[in-house]
């Protein structure tokens, strides 16, 4: 499989003045080309850095310490701030969590697409101004909404604007973090439906990331589940939904099937402090089936049947 | 007092009778007065001892009824009944009963809470209010109300900055109970809780519930939190009541809308599948005679022009829908 | 509140601001014992800066840096006392107007912005005029027409904090207006202490431009009083800078020395909040 993104054992801290929290503690995966890849995780598990740091986006007093992201090939933490320009948005773009505020509320969204295209394009303004109006069209808005201010548009029409400035310079990748978590469910549904729309028109890859597993099975074709700074298990979704190996990943499942049922079911303890890791693996305080080797030893992620990985001394 | 669906009933705690709430909308350009009309005459009731699950999505006006309920909000028509009596009637002593009676938890544990005093500080603000205990007794009755929601003493003097999401809620919760009220309004409990703590929160809603009898107010746009725990069902949309039922009795949602909502939130169904129509109107400018219409598969030509009030299409079961007119 | 001052020492800026406002406040508390001599007493006039007279002697013969060190204690006396006054007043009617129905608050609020559209100089002076000279009245005169700004920079405060849910949920325990108010006051604290400290950099100025004017009292040596007499007597055609850019320097000086405190109470607030809301991010 062709990769359009390739990260390897990277560590992302952020040096605060209660220590160093440790978000990206040791991730390792790829993104294959026109693949729609999920990563699935709670609050405080590093997702979100993790999604920064694909795009150079980490600032003081966070850190990349160390590791390599590839994006077609090219390590892109040792570009040069002009190449880093180039990549941005045209590689790689980002869908943000609350995009829709992240709209400019006093610009017109026309002009804040054609600012976007030509920040890291060189055209002509009318050439832009066509090409804004061909994506708004190609997002399902109205091009006549052109000069409407953001305010004037609904949740899911907003996301829809940084959807297609997203997509504005064709990457081959697109990155998109909680792009739904503030949208209704309809909304939300029709989003994704959008999204798995222009990812087989473009042929983009999409690395999506949320805390809604169910979100995720329904639209991507792999999920890496990432918990205090690392990656858990890694596999296809069909695999992830038959037989789910690392016991986090079982408790999430098994909550949301609980629920459903009418019954509740919950893992016990709350996510870890990513300052004060609990020592060995990071989830044994809350797991039911602990050995005296998880309290000692971090488990790494292994292979344990084709393209299936699971990082826990219990498994395979 | 009648409603349209129950005379007034002993078992019914809470009746909210063609309540409106409108917020003017200020700076408009033609001086005209523009509202949002948030709730739009609604009438239902809430059982004792029942869980009563509002859902619908954001904009319905649910939360506002949560909070008008609470007295956060003014209606500007309508009536809110609490045991029998008219809330914005009341006198003194009677304020201060329904204050102890009626509580609410909110959906972000962290902003709930003041953060400048400990968890002590935040349990023992309704009993200084009330004046109800002794300062000595008061550490006592909140340690214990702290057991209540699993929590050690020990977390009486930690900062709501300390805790994690989960245990602040659980913080929230026990101060909600600390008044030993008969009502409790939770507005979605559990949407800024992670995944796996979820259950946690919602089985310990539960068993306050049944420990001390209690009536809820289940707020929510999550349809499994809602299925999961409610024994009514009460859905909304843009500020109108469309369907009531009970969900012990449950069998399948009827309203288009509830069935839109069920579909949606069911992942597994593929988006080819869903009926998806429209786009979410305003509450400023609802559509005419059915709100939903603009949105529904179904919709027919009077749905355009008339109002579809709520009917009951089977026992306990109300739905507002022209489809289910038995004329 | 020990915490924050220890905070505040940690940084240079906090250190630079706190030494300045201790330093002049010694210089005016102890301004009899320091002084090398009376500040009206009468010297050769235009002295240059010498052993004898440090910054000289202004045009009328008298010794700059006694009337600087005298003119110290006045000057940071009104400032403070007006700072104050203006902080009872502009509290006052800010929380009133926040705290209040609607109603009461637009009433108090359009009435603000009419003291507030006034420009200060003139309805300074007219006040001053009215009262009379002296120093109480200078007092009273800012603490009179200076009030709106701060007052509507409470009230935007309390109002962005009475949205938030905990004072929901104290209302629904049954906080009454009074117990609201007696929450809030904490999370207000820092934004009082930092407007105290701009008012009284903005104190110091429009005293000086009072006392320019001659309307403070010019019996009495402030930092405007100096400029009074240095202006009158024509210290500028006769190139005798002293009178005027000491006063002016110190003014400055404490200026910066309050926006630096300013600015590192802000910080030490701040970071409290943002650290405690979770890493926004992850």
């Amino acid at each position: 499989m062709e990769t359009v993104l390739e990260i390897n054992d990277l560590h992302v801290s952020y040096f605060t003045q209660r220590g160093e929290v440790k978000a990206v503690n040791g991730v390792s995966l790829n993104v294959g080309k026109m693949e729609r890849f999920g990563l699935v995780g709670e609050s405080g598990c590093g997702k979100s850095t993790l999604a920064h740091s694909i795009l150079r986006l980490i600032k003081p007093p966070g850190k990349i310490i160390k590791g390599s992201i590839c994006v077609d090939g090219v390590d892109i933490l040792r570009l040069s701030k002009e190449d880093l320009r180039s990549f941005r948005w045209k590689k790689v773009s980002i869908i943000f969590q609350g995009a829709m505020n992240s709209l400019n509320p006093t610009h017109r969204i026309g002009s804040q697409l054609v600012e976007a295209i030509l920040a890291h394009e060189r055209m002509r303004k009318e050439e832009a101004l066509n090409k804004a109006v061909d994506l708004l069209k190609l997002c399902g808005i109205d091009p006549l909404r052109i000069n409407s201010y953001p305010f004037q548009l609904s949740g899911g029409m907003k996301q829809r604007v940084v959807i297609a400035m997203a997509i504005a310079l064709n990457p081959s990748l697109i990155i998109a973090d909680e792009p739904t978590t503030a949208l209704d469910v309809v909304t939300e549904r029709k989003i994704l439906a959008l999204l798995k729309d222009l990812q087989k028109k473009f042929k983009f890859s999409i690395f999506m990331i949320s805390h809604n597993i169910d979100m995720l099975v329904n639209f991507c074709d792999r999920i890496a589940v990432m918990y205090a700074g690392k990656i858990v298990e890694v596999a296809p979704t069909k695999c992830i939904i038959s037989h789910p190996l690392h016991p986090y990943l079982r408790g999430l499942l098994r909550s949301r099937d609980a629920l459903s049922r009418g019954e509740f079911w919950f893992i016990s303890g709350s996510p870890p402090d990513l300052i004060n890791l609990p020592s060995g693996c990071a989830f044994h305080p809350r797991c039911q089936m602990i050995a005296e080797k998880c309290r000692r030893e971090s488990p790494t992620l292994k292979e344990v049947e084709h393209n299936h990985f699971v990082s826990c001394h219990m498994v395979g | 007092m009648e409603s349209e669906i129950d005379a007034f009933r002993q078992d019914h705690l809470v009746h909210i009778i063609h309540l409106k709430i409108y917020f003017p909308i200020k700076g408009s350009v033609f001086f005209s007065k523009r509202y949002v009309r948030a709730v739009d005459d609604v009438t239902f009731s809430i059982e004792k001892n029942k869980i009563t699950g509002l859902m619908g999505e954001s904009g319905c006006g649910k939360t506002t009824i949560g909070r008008a309920i609470v007295m956060l909000e003014r209606p500007t028509e309508g009536k809110i009944i609490f045991e029998g009596k008219d809330i914005w009637k009341l006198n003194k002593t009677e304020l201060k009963n329904f204050r102890r009676s009626v509580q609410m938890i909110f959906q972000d544990p962290f902003a709930s809470l003041n953060p400048l005093q400990t968890v002590f500080g935040n349990l023992s603000l309704p009993l200084s209010v009330h004046g109800l205990s002794k300062k000595s007794e008061m550490r006592e009755l909140c340690a214990r109300t702290l057991e209540e929601v699993k929590l050690s003493p020990e977390y009486l003097d930690k900062y709501p900055h300390q805790l994690s999401g989960g245990e602040r809620q659980r913080v929230c919760i026990a101060r909600a109970m600390i008044l030993k009220p008969r009502f409790i309004i939770a507005d979605e409990p559990t949407s800024m809780i992670d995944a796996s703590i979820k259950g946690e929160i919602c089985k310990l809603l539960i068993e306050l519930k049944n420990k001390y009898n209690l009536t809820l107010l289940l707020i929510s746009h999550d349809l499994s939190i809602i299925r999961g725990l409610s024994d009514v069902i009460v859905t909304m949309y843009l500020g109108k009541v469309v369907e009531i039922l009970s969900s012990k009795k449950y069998t399948e949602f009827l309203h288009p809308y509830s069935q839109l909502l069920a579909y949606a939130s069911d992942f597994s169904i593929e988006d080819e599948k869903l009926p998806l129509k429209g786009d979410v109107p305003s509450a400023i400018n609802p559509p005419s005679g059915c709100r939903f219409h603009p949105r529904c598969i179904i919709a027919t030509e009077k749905c355009k022009k008339e109002v579809p009030s709520l009917k009951e299409v089977n026992p306990g079961h109300y739905v507002a829908c022209f489809l289910y007119d038995r004329r | 509140m020990l915490k924050i001052l220890s905070l505040i020492l940690h940084d240079k800026r906090g250190i630079f601001g706190i030494s300045t406002l201790l330093f002049f406040s010694l210089i005016g508390i102890f301004a009899p014992y320091i002084s090398p001599y009376d500040p009206f007493a009468i010297w050769t006039p235009n002295l240059p800066i010498s052993l004898r007279h440090p910054l000289g002697t202004d045009p009328l013969g008298r010794d700059v840096l006694s009337q600087l060190i005298w003119g110290s204690r006045t000057s940071l006396i009104v400032s403070f006392t007006a700072a104050l006054g203006i902080m009872g007043i502009g509290l006052t009617i800010g929380l009133i107007s926040a705290l209040s129905r609607p109603l009461v608050d637009e009433v108090l609020m359009r009435f603000t912005d009419v003291i507030l559209y006034i420009p200060k100089l003139p309805l300074l002076i007219f006040f001053a005029l009215i009262l009379g000279r002296g120093f109480l009245n200078v007092v009273l005169v800012l603490s009179l027409t200076m009030w709106p700004q701060t007052a509507r920079v409470i009230r935007s405060e309390v109002l962005s904090i009475k949205q938030r849910p905990f004072i929901d949920a104290a209302k629904i325990a049954g906080a009454g207006t009074l117990k609201i108010l007696a929450i809030i006051l904490p999370h207000i604290f820092p934004l009082i202490l930092a407007s105290i400290l701009t008012l009284i950099t903005w104190s110091l100025i429009y005293e000086a431009s009072l006392g320019f004017l001659g309307l403070g009292d010019p019996s009495v040596m402030s930092w405007g009083t100096m400029f009074h007499y240095a202006f009158l007597s024509g210290a500028i055609y006769l190139r005798n800078y002293a009178p005027i850019i000491a006063p002016g320097l110190c003014i400055t000086l404490i200026g910066v020395g309050m926006n630096s405190l300013i600015s590192v109470l802000e910080e030490v607030v701040n970071p409290k909040i943002k650290e405690v809301r979770r890493w926004k991010p992850f």
